[in-house]
Formats: C-alpha cells, sequence, structure tokens
C-alpha cells in the first residue's frame, strides 16, 4: 500500500511524480513503445535510401529523367515509371474528386436519412476489397470489357485527342487507373462527407433564407467553407493512389515506356517495384528498385503531409463569428 | 382560393431589375407593404406540435414584436412565415400563410420566390465568412441575375439601409469576418435588404450582440418599416416596448393574446400575459 | 405593390428563377448519380467475385492445399492456414505496441514529444505498402529467407497506426472523473490504468484491432517480398514462408488456365467475405461502444 498523501480528484499530477515500481515500469515500457513507432519510420527512411545508394551514386538526380530500364546494360532511369504513376494516379483523381464530391453531397444534402448511414457504408466497403480482388476483377472482367467495348467507343467520340487514340488493350494505363479510381473514391468522399456534415446549419439557412436553390446553397456556403479539408482529402486519396502496386501490376500491362495514349499498356513505380524486385540480378539493379522506391516513399509521404498542413490549418474560416 | 387565371407577369417587373419591388411602388421611401395573416397555423416537428393553431395578423408597414418564454413557439412561427421550417428533416406544418391575399402555401407558389420576397434575420450573425463585404450583399440580387453594373447601387444603398454604409464604405472589399458582431448583424441585414424584400422577420437579431450595437439596429428599424412590415422575435421586452407597434404574447404552441404595444404590457387582458411581462416567469 | 404583380412574382414565373431551378435540378441529379456510380461499381465487383467464386467453389477447395503446376485438383487450405498464422503473428506484434503507444501518449508523453508520435503514425500509415515489405526484407530475409515472421511484421506494421489511432481516440474518450476518481483512491497510475481505464476503452480498442486485421487481410504487398515463396502443404511454421489469400489470388490470376482462374475467383471470395464480415463487426462493436459512452 502506498504511503503517499491522498490527492484530491482535480490535481492527478501531485501524484505524477511517483516512485511506484509500477508506474515506472509502465512508463519505461509504453515509452518504449513510442520509440520503437519512431524508430520503424526512421527505419523505413534509412533503409529504402540505404539501398538506394549505389544507384543514387551512379545515377545521381539525372536518374529521375532517365528513360531507360535494362538489366542487361546496366543502365536504369526512373523516368517512364513516374510517367505512368503521374497518368494513372492524375487520371483516378480526375474523376474521383468530383465524384466524391456528389457522393458526399448526396449523402450529406439530398439523401433521405435512413438512407443516409446505409449507403455511406457501402460507399466505404469500396475501400474494403482488397487489391488482389480488384486487380483479379481487373484481369478478368473490366479488362475485356475495356477492350472490346469502352476503348473502342471512347476512340470514335474521343479519337481526335492522343490521349484516346491507339489501339486498345485489356491492359494499360486506363484500367489502372480506373482500377486506382475505385480504390480512391471511398477515402476522398469519407473524409469530405464529414466535412460537409460539419458546415454549421446557419451558415446553410443563411443562403437558404435568402431565397437560394440547394445547390446555390453548396456554392455559396458548403464549398468555400471546405475548401481547404476538400484539397486536403484529394490529396489523401493521391497518397492511396501512388502507393498502390498490387491491383495496378495486374492490370498495367508491365511494360515501361512513355506514350501519349491512355490505352498504352505502361507501368508505374509501385508496381515495377513488385514485378521486378524480387528476380533482380544485379545489385545495381536492385539499388535501382530501391531508388523508386524512395522516389515513391518520397511522393506519398510529402502528399500526406500537405494534406495535413492544408486540411488541418483550417477546419473551416479563420475568425468565424467575433462576439 | 386558386381562382385566379394564370398571368403574364407585368412588364414593369421585367423591366426594373434594380428593385424587384419596382420603383413605382417606392414614394418619398415609403411603400406600401402587404399585411401578414397567419390562419390556423400549426407546425409539427415529426410527431411533436410545436404550433397548435395560431390565427395571428401582422399590419403592414408596422413592427410587430413576437414574445414569450423559450419553446413557446415564437422562432416556429417566423420560420413557417418564410417556409424554412420545412427545411428541417422531418418537420412540417398545415394552415395558411397570407401575403395579403396570396397563401404562401399555395402549391402555384415557389418557395425560392417566398424566400426573397420574405426575408429572415437570424439570432447568430450568419455572413459568407469567405465573402467580402460587398459580395455578401450582392449575393442575393446576383443570383437573380441582376446585371453587374446594378450591384454597386444596391450594395451602398442596402447597406445605408442597414446602418452600416459609413462604417465600411471605404472597405468593401475586406472580407465579412473582420467585422465586430454587430457589424456583422447589420451586414446580415443590408444582405437581407439588398434583394428588396416585402416583409422582414428577424429572430431574436441582437441576442449576441452588446447593447450599442443592439440600439444601432433598433434606430434602423423604425425607418426600414416604411417599405417593409416587420416581425421581430424577441425575448428582450424592453425592445419589444422600444420599437414594436404591436405586440403577439405566444405560451406553449399558441396565441394567447396580440394587440398594441403599450396595452400588452400596461394593460394586458389575458392573466398569462400579465404574468410574463411583470417577469413572473419566463 | 399590385396584387397581379406579387402573385406573378410568387408564383416565380420569371426566366431566371426557372433556369436556376432547372440548373438545381440537374445537380441534384448528378450528385445522386454519382452515388449510384459508387454504390453500382460496389455491386458489380463484389457481384463478380459471388457469381464467379461460387461456380468455383467446392469441398475440395477447402480441404485440399495447392498442387504442382499443372496437376488437377488442389485448393487453397493452406493458403487458408498460412493467412490465419500471417494475422495472428501480425496482432501479437502490433497490438501491445499499439496500444503501448497510446498509453504513452496519452498518459505520460509531454505535449510536444506526444504531437510528435501522433506525426510519426500519420506518416506511418502513408507509407505505401511495398515500401514496408523492402524495409522488412531488408532487414528480416536477407541472408535468412523468407519466413512468417517477416510476413507477420510486415503487416504489424501496416496495422501499428491504425490501432494506435484507435486506443488514442478511446482512450480520451473514457472519462476524467473515472480515472482520477482512481487516483484520489491511492492506486498507482499504472493500476488505474490498467484496471479501469483500458478495461472502459476495451470494446474501441478491439474495434480499432477489428479494423486493422480487415485491412491488412487483404494485403498482398507486403508479403511479396517476405512471405512469398512457399512450399506447398499446410504449414503452420512461422520460421518457413507461408502461403496466403491474397498472394494466391494474385499468383492465381497472373495464370492462364481458366481453372487457375476459377481458384482465384474462389479464393477472392472467401477472402472477401473474410474481410466483410470483420468490417461489420467492427461496425457493429464501433456504434455499441459509441453508444454505451452516450454519444
Amino acid at each position: 500500500m502506498s504511503t503517499k498523501q491522498l490527492a484530491p480528484p482535480w490535481a492527478p499530477k501531485l501524484t505524477a511524480r511517483t516512485s511506484h515500481l509500477g508506474d515506472r515500469l509502465l512508463q519505461v515500457l509504453t515509452l518504449l513503445g513510442g520509440i520503437a513507432t519512431a524508430v520503424v519510420l526512421v527505419g523505413v527512411f534509412y533503409k529504402v535510401f540505404d539501398q538506394a545508394s549505389l544507384a543514387i551514386s551512379r545515377f545521381g538526380l539525372a536518374f529521375i529523367g532517365r528513360q531507360e530500364w535494362n538489366p542487361v546494360t546496366g543502365h536504369f532511369g526512373a523516368a517512364d515509371f513516374l510517367f505512368g504513376t503521374a497518368v494513372t494516379s492524375a487520371f483516378a483523381l480526375l474523376i474521383a474528386a468530383p465524384l466524391s464530391l456528389a457522393i458526399a453531397l448526396f449523402l450529406t444534402e439530398l439523401a433521405p436519412r435512413p438512407l443516409q448511414a446505409p449507403v455511406g457504408m457501402l460507399v466505404e466497403l469500396l475501400a474494403a476489397i482488397p487489391s488482389a480482388v480488384l486487380g483479379l476483377w481487373g484481369i478478368a472482367v473490366m479488362g475485356p470489357v475495356l477492350a472490346r467495348t469502352i476503348e473502342p467507343a471512347l476512340r470514335s467520340v474521343l479519337g481526335f485527342m492522343p490521349l484516346f487514340s491507339g489501339p486498345s488493350s485489356p491492359a494499360g494505363l486506363l484500367p489502372a487507373a480506373l482500377v486506382l479510381t475505385i480504390m480512391t473514391v471511398p477515402i476522398v468522399s469519407t473524409v469530405t462527407r464529414e466535412l460537409f456534415a460539419s458546415v454549421p446549419r446557419e451558415l446553410k439557412e443563411g443562403a437558404l433564407a435568402l431565397g437560394a436553390t440547394r445547390w446555390e446553397m453548396v456554392k455559396l456556403v458548403i464549398l468555400p467553407y471546405s475548401r481547404n479539408g476538400i484539397v486536403g482529402a484529394v490529396l489523401l486519396g493521391l497518397g492511396r493512389a501512388l502507393g498502390e502496386a498490387i491491383a495496378v501490376a495486374m492490370v498495367v500491362g508491365h511494360t515501361p515506356g512513355i506514350h501519349a495514349s491512355l490505352f498504352a499498356p505502361g507501368d508505374t513505380l509501385a508496381s515495377r517495384i513488385a514485378s521486378e524486385y524480387l528476380g533482380a540480378t544485379t545489385t545495381l539493379q536492385i539499388s535501382s528498385l530501391a531508388y523508386l522506391a524512395g522516389i515513391l516513399l518520397v511522393l506519398a509521404v510529402l502528399s500526406n503531409l500537405v494534406a495535413r498542413t492544408v486540411a488541418g490549418a483550417a477546419a473551416g474560416v479563420p475568425g468565424a463569428v467575433a462576439r | 382560393m386558386s381562382a385566379r387565371p394564370p398571368i403574364k407577369p407585368p412588364a414593369a417587373a421585367d423591366r426594373e431589375p434594380v428593385r424587384e419591388g419596382g420603383t413605382a411602388a417606392i414614394r418619398d421611401g415609403f411603400r406600401k407593404a402587404p399585411t401578414v395573416r397567419l390562419r390556423g397555423l400549426r407546425a409539427f416537428y415529426g410527431d411533436q406540435e410545436g404550433l397548435k393553431g395560431i390565427d395571428l395578423d401582422f399590419e403592414a408597414n408596422q413592427i410587430t414584436a413576437v414574445i414569450g418564454p423559450s419553446g413557446c413557439g415564437k422562432s416556429t412561427l417566423i420560420r413557417c412565415i418564410n417556409r424554412m421550417h420545412e427545411e428541417l428533416p422531418g418537420a412540417r406544418s398545415e394552415g395558411r400563410v397570407l401575403l395579403d391575399d396570396l397563401n404562401l402555401y399555395d402549391p402555384a407558389i415557389d418557395v425560392i420566390a417566398v424566400r426573397r420576397a420574405v426575408g429572415m434575420v437570424f439570432q447568430r450573425p450568419n455572413p459568407f465568412l469567405t465573402m467580402s463585404i460587398f459580395d455578401n450583399v450582392a449575393a442575393g440580387p446576383k443570383l437573380s441575375g441582376v446585371p453587374k453594373r446594378h450591384l454597386p447601387e444596391i450594395v451602398e444603398r442596402s447597406l445605408r439601409d442597414a446602418g452600416l454604409w459609413e462604417e465600411v464604405k471605404d472597405r468593401l472589399g475586406a472580407p465579412a469576418h473582420a467585422l465586430s458582431g454587430g457589424q456583422q448583424q447589420r451586414l446580415c441585414i443590408a444582405r437581407s435588404l439588398a434583394v428588396d424584400p416585402l416583409v422582414l422577420l428577424l429572430d431574436e437579431p441582437c441576442s449576441a450582440l452588446d447593447p450599442t450595437a443592439t440600439l444601432k439596429i433598433e434606430d434602423r428599424l423604425g425607418d426600414l418599416k416604411r417599405r417593409v412590415t416587420i416581425v421581430i422575435v424577441t425575448h428582450n421586452m424592453q425592445q419589444a416596448a422600444r420599437v414594436a407597434d404591436r405586440t403577439a404574447f405566444l405560451l406553449d404552441g399558441e396565441l394567447v393574446e396580440a394587440g398594441p404595444t403599450a396595452e400588452i404590457f400596461t394593460k394586458p387582458r389575458d392573466r398569462r400575459t400579465e404574468e410574463y411581462v411583470t417577469g413572473k416567469f419566463g | 405593390m399590385s396584387d397581379l404583380a406579387l402573385q406573378a412574382r410568387l408564383e416565380g414565373k420569371e426566366g431566371h428563377l426557372r433556369r436556376r431551378r432547372a440548373v438545381n435540378v440537374v445537380m441534384e441529379a448528378a450528385a445522386t448519380a454519382g452515388a449510384v456510380v459508387a454504390v453500382g461499381v460496389l455491386a458489380l465487383v463484389i457481384g463478380s467475385v459471388i457469381v464467379k467464386g461460387a461456380g468455383a467453389f467446392g469441398l475440395d477447395l477447402l480441404i485440399h492445399s495447392e498442387v504442382p503446376f499443372g496437376e488437377k485438383g488442389g485448393g487453397v487450405a493452406n493458403a487458408i492456414v498460412g493467412t490465419g498464422l500471417l494475422i495472428l503473428l501480425a496482432t501479437a506484434f502490433a497490438v501491445p505496441i499499439g496500444l503501448l503507444v497510446a498509453l504513452y501518449t496519452h498518459e505520460f508523453a509531454p505535449p510536444r514529444i506526444a504531437n510528435g508520435l501522433r506525426f510519426v503514425l500519420d506518416v506511418l500509415n502513408g507509407v505505401p505498402t511495398i515500401v514496408t515489405g523492402i524495409l522488412v526484407f531488408s532487414l528480416l530475409v536477407v541472408g535468412s529467407g523468407q519466413t512468417a515472421y517477416a510476413g507477420g511484421i510486415a503487416l504489424a506494421i501496416i496495422m501499428l497506426p491504425i490501432v494506435a489511432r484507435s486506443a488514442q481516440e478511446v482512450l480520451a474518450l473514457v472519462p476524467r472523473p473515472i480515472r482520477e476518481g482512481g487516483l484520489a483512491l491511492g492506486l498507482p497510475r499504472w493500476k488505474v490504468l490498467l484496471r479501469i481505464v483500458l478495461p472502459g476503452a476495451a470494446g474501441g480498442i478491439l474495434t480499432g484491432v477489428l479494423l486493422a486485421v480487415a485491412r491488412v487481410a487483404g494485403e498482398t504487398a507486403p508479403l511479396l517480398f517476405t512471405c512469398s515463396v512457399f512450399a506447398q502443404g499446410i504449414s503452420i511454421n512461422p520460421g518457413h514462408a507461408v502461403a496466403s489469400l491474397p498472394l494466391r489470388i494474385f499468383q492465381l490470376a497472373e495464370g492462364n488456365s481458366p481453372e487457375e482462374h476459377n481458384e482465384a475467383w474462389a479464393a477472392a471470395l472467401l477472402l472477401i467475405l473474410f474481410v466483410l464480415a470483420l468490417n461489420f463487426v467492427a461496425r457493429y462493436l464501433y456504434a455499441r461502444t459509441r453508444s454505451r459512452v452516450g454519444l
């Protein structure tokens, strides 16, 4: 039984300086947990760049712009994969962002009360689909439909743009982008939905009482209020899209190269790593793959950080209502 | 009620974008505003009845105060007049709200148009915080397609009517959140006035403000009633005594008594009214 | 204003109002369409899995393990067992550390360090899973070979931020008076935490764990380098690499024969059912915990 004085309930800090063994032990243990966590994060960065160091010293930053990947001759460059990553992620976000906004608006403003929770849950469940399953569906179901029906249709309507020209194929940048869209929508729409739901009712009523239609109210109140948060949500989705390796690897066509057409096969940073890392033969190849991983890591973490800064900085509007 | 033939809007209203009411209607700053009549008005929140059948008149070009203890239905009542009550999920109403003799709940009537004809100022100031002062006031007219060149005039006139012009005329581009609470509330009044409503509803507009700001607003109301029928919900009886021509006392969703303000406060006919105004409850 | 003009005004017959109403209808339709598309895609994917997977389903599938390439028969029994083992390992690593971190930030850490750790957890959450695989590979697999331990640790790293975050949230929800009451009774902090606070937060922590498990049960990338080359046949030896459902699906899908694809669909059906079940249980628990705390 401890011999220290009983502390009044509002001053727990009086007991903070205890020398009780159990407290000490717990404190040390939890501190170890914290240290372990930090070590893991630091470890990820350290190990990746350590492994990449050979390639970094050999190729330098020019690696980022080099469009070559030849394990035989030992010439490596990230450009093809950066292109693939950029195109698939950008395209995915281009579709996912407005789609997610629409879903979030539907759930917060249009859906009847009893529908809100179930439909919201269904959208969130999209995120629960494992990548390998989505990839399987992409290969076996979506790919053939794209190649036989949708891509020809797109070509006939929009073929004047290089983006939609060229031969159709079941694997390529377009299926990869679509798969990424499916994975990104749940994240962006869930975060945005929470944003919209937190818009104060009186702001919305101010617009409605002025004689605005529901859509005008959205434009006047909801969207400006949530502007920063929406950017943050989209960036979170970007982080997800950048890092997806498996589903993309299954449908992207595994062919490095920069083409103008979305129908062409390609490759992304993550999917190239996934497909080649284990089978890599030379240390330079492994190191170059690690270099790719380093670039990917930096991009993903950056977009995460920017999301935090942008969305965390302003949940609403600075200043709010002065009293 | 719907024996009226469909009519084309008169040319005057079409060609007068600057004032929706039509400049012809305003002479020497006076316009004959409509009378608002409530007949058998009942309001529900789901199964709960908030208003139990109200028959009440708000005289044209006068300020009527609606007083009563918390929860008596004052806010519900005015929200039924501009049809904001139905925006709440599960809320509905029955009965008639007449503007002169047009029923605002008639199916042929467009609720958006109702809200432009009947303006509302809320308890806590709610300007569009990301927008400038100018854009706040101009928001309403812009929605109805008023040409840009008319906007500065409308904005100035509305800000003057709300008693805010002198304080902001040099910084119309400043964001709304830079204003104090009292200024923001006057901004909201200006915003409502910019669409030229015929009726103005104020839901405890000064309850979040300090006395100076309150007086500034009350000062404007006397002038505004020359163009607009005004209904003000207030829990502050001194305020009702200061500004209102008529007063209505609500209790538990029912109208207890209504009449000239002086009578309500000095010679109330109902005992409950007397108890409320002398501070025995509420 | 004349009566007729007022009526016309209120009936909203002027051109502008009509157009604004039309725009509003279009936008509302677009928003609804968006929701329909999302739910539709979900139905499409899950529907495909159910239809194609059910077709290939059979008891054989569940009982047998994979067979050498080219042979008939075979199933995913080893993958099921392997996934189970991996989840067990991952949970065993992630939950204690996650709880400890959460306790540290909640109870002991000075505010700056607590914020720093929250930051670290957030960043960790955003690390691509394939990169996590590289980390564990270079630390544990190089030289010694793939093991279920390695796979479990890779999965644990992914689970860690999720478990820690949920634990943090739920710990913060435990009302202060409960904690302070314990302290006032003279109980040492560690007893208050372990005997009073943690049990109160248990439901939420369990939810977090379930959600984390649901997330990693479907992960393939972290296992690709750490636990993907395995002997056929059921194995529960964590010192060796084991099969896992998501990896099996990945491998079968890349295969060319219809049998392999069929098996892939069946395995996908199993995996999806498992993940969805976990999700539902987690949600149910979440709702129950919130209602208990009075939210």
